[in-house]
């Protein structure tokens, strides 16, 4: 199965230990967002930097989702920008040199690092499983029918699927479907994938198995990843870097070992302690 | 009373009268399909101009007869304008642009009740707005609402006697004019009326039937 993968990534990318040194791929500048009245994110400056694996934990309601959600521009920051490999997201440049808000054209343009996994895993019912993972690579990468499929059916391959092929997503377990759409969603080959909280939504018994997935694409691709989790275990395997958010703010941040090992704030204390 | 002899007589007029009501009838329906789903399609437009307009265009034409609006188009426009057309032609638009603006609505619930979740994916995976429309939401909108529009396939067949206001010879005015040659109402009425019957029970039996077979397909 690792073969395959690496032929589907550009050759000869595989991740160094150690972590990347590489400049940000990925900056959030004094991020906010409000909702009218109600203030969800209150100023967040954040890095991930290329390859890297970024976990973020919190209770719920601290905002987590919506820092991922900004990202893949299905919601926009009300005051702060994002950069991606150094653009910014939501805005511009005219020839002149003024900023505005970005178009549709600019932002397609930027989609295309980015990737997401659902909680829900927003598989298209009325598509058939390669159909599902085929779909974008025709569409908007333009790829020749034969070419998409065959990418298709090694990620497939990948994530453990390959006798589903030609099921419909009704017929899956929940397991089953989150690896469809994390196959769907890989098969872009965006520079940095967003997983929000993608095994809240499944019984106990199928979660090992995605996280299973996770962990093995984490070990193998340079993809940056920014997985909003509530897994502690998962975070301390994968993650690079953890961030706690609550309240709409990041408490603390370090590696898993600080985190885990070491939690300096009490907020973050309290947290961790449900976990025991 | 009934006289089967004159019954069989004018049979052969007032079918051939009613295959222009079903052309009629079913070249309306397709129009207003067609201009439905651009409606509903424009009323959300990313664009405020846009959608203001569409629904601006779509309650005034909800808020007048057709009747007016029919003699407005054979009528009025000719005088206002170099356009005039054939009462055919005429009676097709006025039942398209009629009905387009009630079978919008009818897409309109069939494409909010796709999940927000699609649309969401649509964006992850950087699927352009009429890929994304072609690819993901109208396969999911409009399955569930095809008996809506069956339905709406049956009133619009109920209504061209309406257009006979404006000269076109549907089945109806046949009638009128064989029992106004004869006096004998009976029969040219019955036979009307049970000719509307026969096709309200084979459409209505056609969108039961279309609607299993939709079902099937997309249950997965």
């Amino acid at each position: 199965m690792n073969s395959q993968l690496e032929q589907v990534n550009d050759a000869g990318t595989r991740k160094e230990p150690g972590g990347p040194v590489n400049d940000p791929l990925v900056r959030y500048e004094k991020v906010t967002k409000s909702y009218g009245e109600l203030e969800v994110i209150k100023g967040i400056d954040l890095t991930l930097h290329p390859g890297e694996k970024l976990a973020i934990i919190g209770p719920s309601g601290s905002g987590k989702t919506t820092l991922g959600r900004m990202l893949m521009t299905l919601e926009r920051p009300t005051s702060g920008r994002i950069l991606v490999a150094g653009e910014s997201l939501w805005e511009m440049q005219t020839p002149l040199g003024k900023m505005i808000p970005a178009n549709e054209q600019h932002l397609r343009r930027m989609r295309n690092q980015i990737g997401m996994v659902f909680q829900h895993f927003n598989l298209f019912p009325h598509l058939k499983v390669i159909d599902n993972v085929m779909l974008a690579p025709c569409s908007v990468l333009k790829m020749s029918k034969e070419e998409a499929r065959e990418r298709a059916v090694i990620m497939l391959d990948k994530v453990g699927l390959t006798g589903k092929l030609e099921e419909y997503p009704s017929r899956l377990s929940g397991g089953q479907k989150q690896r469809v759409a994390i196959a769907r969603a890989l098969v872009m080959q965006p520079k940095v994938m967003v997983f929000d909280e993608v095994t809240s939504a499944l019984d106990p018994e199928l979660v090992g198995e995605v996280l299973e997935v996770i962990k093995e694409i984490a070990a193998e691709s340079d993809m940056a990843m920014m997985l909003i989790t509530h897994e502690m275990d998962f975070a301390r395997d994968v993650a690079d870097r953890i961030l706690f958010g609550a309240e709409g703010l990041i408490v603390e941040e370090g590696t898993p070992d600080f985190i885990f090992g070491q939690p300096r704030s009490d907020r973050l204390k309290s947290f961790l302690k449900r976990f025991e | 009373m009934w006289k089967w002899s004159y019954a069989a007589d004018i049979a052969p007029e007032l079918l051939r009268a009613f295959l222009m009501t079903i052309g009629a009838a079913l070249s309306g329906f397709a129009l207003a399909a067609v201009i439905g789903l651009i409606m509903a399609i424009l009323v959300r437009s990313g664009l405020a101009p846009v959608r203001w307009a569409t629904r601006g265009i779509v309650e005034f034409i909800r808020s007048t007869p057709l009747l007016v609006q029919l003699f407005f188009l054979y009528y009025s426009l000719p005088m206002l304008t170099s356009w005039s057309m054939s009462a055919y032609a005429t009676g097709v638009i006025g039942l398209g642009l009629h009905y387009g603006t009630y079978l919008s609505e009818v897409y309109r619930s069939g494409i909010e009740a796709v999940p927000k979740g699609q649309w969401e994916a649509a964006r992850a995976l950087n699927l352009s707005r009429s890929k994304t429309w072609l690819r993901v939401i109208l396969p999911q909108a409009i399955p569930p609402i095809i008996p809506m529009m069956g339905n709406y396939l049956i009133v619009i067949v109920k209504e061209t006697p309406t257009l006979s206001a404006i000269t076109l010879v549907e089945v109806l005015l046949t009638a009128k004019n064989t029992a106004s040659v004869t006096y004998r109402v009976f029969e040219p009425y019955t036979i009307a009326g049970l000719l509307f019957l026969l096709a309200s029970l084979v459409l209505s039996l056609g969108v039961t039937l279309l609607d299993r077979r939709l079902r099937r397909s997309t249950a997965g």
